[in-house]
């Protein structure tokens, strides 16, 4: 795992989450997949910190779990957005974009030296 | 988990967090090594790499343990927390539901527990509140010591004197001496009669209360021919001077004496009780002291005894230095018991035995209170068996239903406990009047704090004793029997069992208060019959104290009383007016003197002590007393010294003859018996009358006397009446304590009454309550057995028949709580014999009396669940079932 990658994942990992269970509920390994394919493997994940993660987002209210039976007929632990981490989100993500775009801007421009 | 065996159980329905987090990592892990392999690897590599992937799934599993733990034991609290918001709630609403039934209990409880509380109160002032004194518990009362007003080198000490105590350092840190008296005063809002205590030099030290405005006495006022000083009590201070900051610079006169008012003194210091202002005693004394005290000073001794002494220490030294003092006699004599006394125990005296049997007789009237509610929360459960069921059914576990029973009876304790402190609140200037003074005035009863927890903790436990059993009893519900019509008769038949055993606990404990009830009425009665030798209807008394400054000489005080009292006799509606030294029953301490025949004034055997009292013509005619012989003269003579002895008096030293005529000894002189009166009770009604002499006033001339006066105008007249004649005569000079000769009759039995009211009326509840049970059993009883009656009744029987059924289970009940009680309330009654006047604690009259009156009581109650079954057709009991 890169520690320096991960790192800068911290604070947007639980973004990522709620990004994922946007449309439907997943379970945790199905989270996994989904920001796996969704970045293109660009972004590694120490996959078992999604479940802290999850409990964190759990416990301030933005992310639901129920137990449900896989097609496979396991027990697993089927996680949904609430209405209040729906908003959290929208907050977040526009915050981001924002921030990327100014960072982005900065970035692009040629330091001018008057 | 085995040491949380109760864990396992709860996951029968809640989390198992360790399967959970195992389930969902394992899902996880397992699934990437699928998709691995399906992308072509083998297993082994698979498995590494999901791991690699996963991270360290052993550290995450500890950490989600500890985080799912610690949500599931919050989510729990919170549970129970909803749990017992929901059971409260119910408990409400079922208790609004049925508002009669609840009326009914919380006042049955309110009683019960008021009764407790207010008795309480009086024993937290009596026994645990510290008194408003530094260190109280280490202040001892100390005995047999004098002070000497006028020391006389002459005359050595025949007592311990105040200078040996203070001497004693080793075993008292501090004392001081004090005595109480009545002084004149002037420079208040008005003239008044003002109840003085002279103190000796660190008297406010010794307690450890400092005076809130100015200073205590310096050395300089506690020395003969130093400014005389007075410390004025808080009261005093509010009513006479209206809280002045600057009354330290105000002066007052104290008999016609000028004295600097230097302080004044907390309102929680009122020791001893009554005390308008102390005075700095100065030794040797003016005459001045002597005249609050008519020439005997009653001094007493408060000591702080140094660390580490204890009481019994400090009672050793004192014996010996009494002994000290008497070299000759001391081997004779045993030790006198108890020369130092806990301060506490002092002023309380003999109230203890009757606080305890009060506080005794409030427990049981609770008892019975409980015990009566036990028996509706009985009934109510049968009634409530289908509510309870249809519970069970849905899920609820008996545990739950007996919180939610428990919680419903906390609830009735709860309003019971809140309606008691008013109950309390009203009944304690009942309590105040059933301490001693001296204490009731620096430790009165009040319902404060520490009083409203001691109710809210018998509220908590009285709920326990009369909850409990109906809750468990109701939770063990046989649903099959519940959920059919007509309810269960297993159930009932037991439940009826539990009631006739709590009525007959109710009915056995109520004869126990009805009888110490009685034995305290007859004690009262008793006492209230004996003959105080004087006819006390038609008859007001007023106080005055003469100013020596003002009344000098013999003279001037003969020709100011026969002034008011010729007023007196000239007004309307007065027949007979007269003065007096000392009134019959009062408290008021006078003097004895050793009298003698002439014929034996040198033979000890035959002298005996004898009560002195002055006395102006007309005066045993105004009390109704019969005289014999001759009345005392208004004027003296003083070749013809005349005295009127009374009845024991005359046996004492006359025995079988006539007293009339004889000449006899005493400290005033010789002097000859004219007449022979009736024995009066001169310090109480419950105080044998003593050996007693009335010499004219005319003769000594005291300037401390009471006024009586007996008339057909009603008695304010008649205190009116003396009021205007003192006015008249000097406008300057104050009376006091003008009331009824009844009221100083009552007076002496005042705490005795407060006792026998407060035990009549918890015997009178408990009889009620009684009555209460027995009728709410056999009614229920009778609604039960409906259609038993009536099958009874459509078989032949007949409504006597019937009738006998009901009269019969009462009976039966009553007769067995009666003897039980009764034997109880012989066996107990021993307690009451120190509170009791002159009568046997088996009094036979209220041994049979209390059970007849219960026993009736008792038939009544089965009288209307008696009718009601009379009335039984067998059309209604058809229709009941």
């Amino acid at each position: 795992m890169s520690r320096d990658k991960g790192d800068l994942l911290q604070g947007t990992l639980g973004m990522l989450i709620l990004k994922s269970l946007a449309t439907h509920g997943l379970h945790g390994y199905g989270i996994a997949r989904w920001i796996e394919s969704v970045t293109k493997q660009s972004l590694s994940i120490e996959e078992g910190s999604l479940y802290p993660a999850l409990r964190r987002l759990e416990d301030r209210g933005w992310v639901d779990s129920t137990w449900a039976v896989s097609d496979t007929n396991r027990r697993v632990r089927v996680y949904s957005l609430t209405r209040r981490g729906r908003q959290h989100l929208r907050d977040q993500a526009t915050t981001w974009m924002q921030f990327a775009q100014a960072v982005t801007l900065v970035l692009r421009t040629e330091p001018s030296y008057v | 988990m085995s040491e949380r065996p109760w864990l396992r159980y709860v996951q029968f329905w809640g989390t198992d967090v360790d399967r959970d987090i195992d389930d969902e990592l394992r899902y996880h892990i397992e699934m990437r090594i699928a998709d691995f392999i399906a992308g072509g690897a083998s297993p082994e590599q698979a498995r590494e790499a999901a791991l690699r992937l996963f991270g360290d799934p052993h550290s995450l599993t500890t950490t989600l343990r500890a985080h799912d733990m610690r949500k599931l034991k919050q989510e729990r609290r919170a549970d129970m927390f909803q749990d017992l918001r929901q059971d409260v709630q119910y408990g409400i609403r079922k208790l609004m539901q049925a508002p009669r039934f609840t009326a009914a209990v919380a006042i049955v409880l309110a009683l019960g527990i008021g009764a407790n509380t207010a008795v309480f109160s009086a024993i937290d002032a009596a026994f645990l509140r510290p008194l408003p004194f530094f260190e109280p518990q280490r202040l001892v009362l100390v005995a047999n010591a004098q002070i000497r007003l006028r020391p006389d080198p002459k005359r050595p000490k025949s007592i311990p004197e105040l200078d040996d105590l203070v001497g004693m350092r080793d075993v008292f840190s501090s004392v001081a001496g004090y005595a109480t008296g009545g002084l004149n005063l002037l420079g208040g809002a008005q003239p008044m009669r003002a109840t003085v205590t002279y103190v000796t030099p660190r008297f406010f030290e010794t307690l450890g209360r400092m005076p809130v405005v100015g200073r205590p006495f310096s050395n300089g006022e506690q020395i003969a021919g130093g400014r005389n000083a007075v410390v004025l009590s808080h009261a005093l201070w509010q009513r006479e001077f209206a809280g002045d900051p600057d009354v330290i610079t105000r002066h007052v006169s104290l008999n016609g004496v000028e004295h600097d008012v230097v302080g004044v003194m907390p309102a929680d210091f009122a020791f001893p009780d009554q005390t308008d202002l102390w005075i700095g005693l100065q030794v040797p004394a003016s005459p001045n002291v002597m005249g609050a005290f008519r020439n005997f000073f009653p001094a007493h001794f408060v000591g702080r005894l140094a660390p580490r002494v204890t009481e019994s220490l400090a009672d050793q030294r004192l014996e010996l230095l009494r002994r000290q003092y008497r070299p000759k006699r001391a081997k004779d004599e045993a030790p006198v018991a108890e020369l130092a006394t806990p301060l506490r125990s002092e002023l309380l005296g003999e109230s203890k035995a009757a606080l305890f049997v009060l506080m005794g007789s409030a427990a049981l009237l609770l008892l019975i209170a409980c015990a009566n509610v036990t028996n509706l929360l009985l009934s109510r459960a049968t009634t409530r068996q289908r509510e309870i069921a249809v519970r069970v059914v849905l899920g609820a576990t008996r545990l739950r239903v007996i919180r939610q029973l428990t919680i419903e009876s906390a609830l009735l304790a709860l309003v019971g406990g809140v309606m008691a402190c008013f109950v309390a609140w009203a009944c304690v200037g009942a309590l105040t009047a059933a301490l001693p003074a001296g204490l009731a005035a620096i430790a009165p009863p009040r319902v404060d704090i520490r009083v409203l927890g001691f109710t809210m903790l018998v509220a908590v436990v009285t709920s326990l004793i009369f909850g409990l059993w109906p809750a468990v009893g109701a939770s063990r519900v046989n649903l099959n029997d519940a959920m059919k019509a007509g309810g269960g008769t297993a159930t009932r038949l037991r439940g009826r069992g539990a009631r006739g055993v709590l009525v007959i606990v109710e009915v056995s404990l109520a004869l126990m208060l009805v009888v110490g009830a009685g034995l305290l009425i007859e004690s009262l009665r008793t006492l209230l019959t004996i003959d105080s030798g004087i006819r006390t209807e038609h008859l007001v008394t007023a106080r005055m104290t003469l100013p020596a400054a003002k009344y000098a000489t013999d003279a001037a005080k003969n020709t100011f009383v026969s002034s008011v009292l010729a007023r007196l006799t000239a007004a309307p509606g007065v027949r007979t007016a007269a003065a007096v030294t000392s009134l019959p029953m009062d408290k008021e301490i006078g003097v004895s003197l050793l009298v003698a025949p002439e014929d034996a004034p040198e033979d000890k055997t035959r002298s005996v002590f004898a009560a002195y009292l002055a006395a102006t013509p007309r005066y045993f005619r105004a009390l109704g007393t019969p005289l014999r012989g001759e009345d005392l003269p208004a004027t003296s003579d003083s070749t013809h010294r005349v005295v009127v002895v009374n009845q024991t008096l005359a046996k004492k030293l006359w025995p079988g003859q006539d007293a009339i005529g004889k000449p006899f000894n005493s400290p005033l002189g010789l002097h000859t018996v004219i007449g022979v009166v009736g024995d009066i009770r001169t310090r109480a009604l419950d105080r044998e009358p003593t050996a007693q002499m009335y010499f004219p006033m005319a003769e000594v001339g005291e300037d401390y006397l009471s006024i009586v006066v007996r008339g057909d105008a009603d008695t304010k007249t008649l205190i009116a009446g003396i009021r205007d004649a003192v006015k008249s005569v000097d406008p300057g000079q104050p009376i006091y304590l003008a009331r009824t000769m009844d009221q100083v009759a009552a007076a002496t039995v005042a705490p005795r009454r407060t006792n026998t009211v407060l035990l009549s009326a918890f015997g009178l509840l408990a009889l009620v309550l009684a009555a209460i049970g027995v009728y709410a059993v056999l009614a229920y009883g009778v609604a039960q057995r409906t259609r038993e009656i009536g099958v009874r009744v459509a078989l032949g029987a007949s409504v006597s028949d019937v009738v006998r059924l009901i009269v019969v289970q009462g009976t039966v009940l009553a007769a067995v709580g009666i003897v039980i009680g009764i034997t109880a309330a012989y066996a107990l009654a021993r307690y009451l014999s120190s509170i009791l006047y002159q009568v046997s604690i088996h009094d036979p009259v209220v041994f049979v009396v209390a059970p007849a009156l219960l026993f009736a009581v008792a038939l009544l109650a089965t009288w209307l669940p008696a009718r009601r079954a009379a009335r039984v057709t067998p059309m209604e009991a058809l229709r009941e079932a």
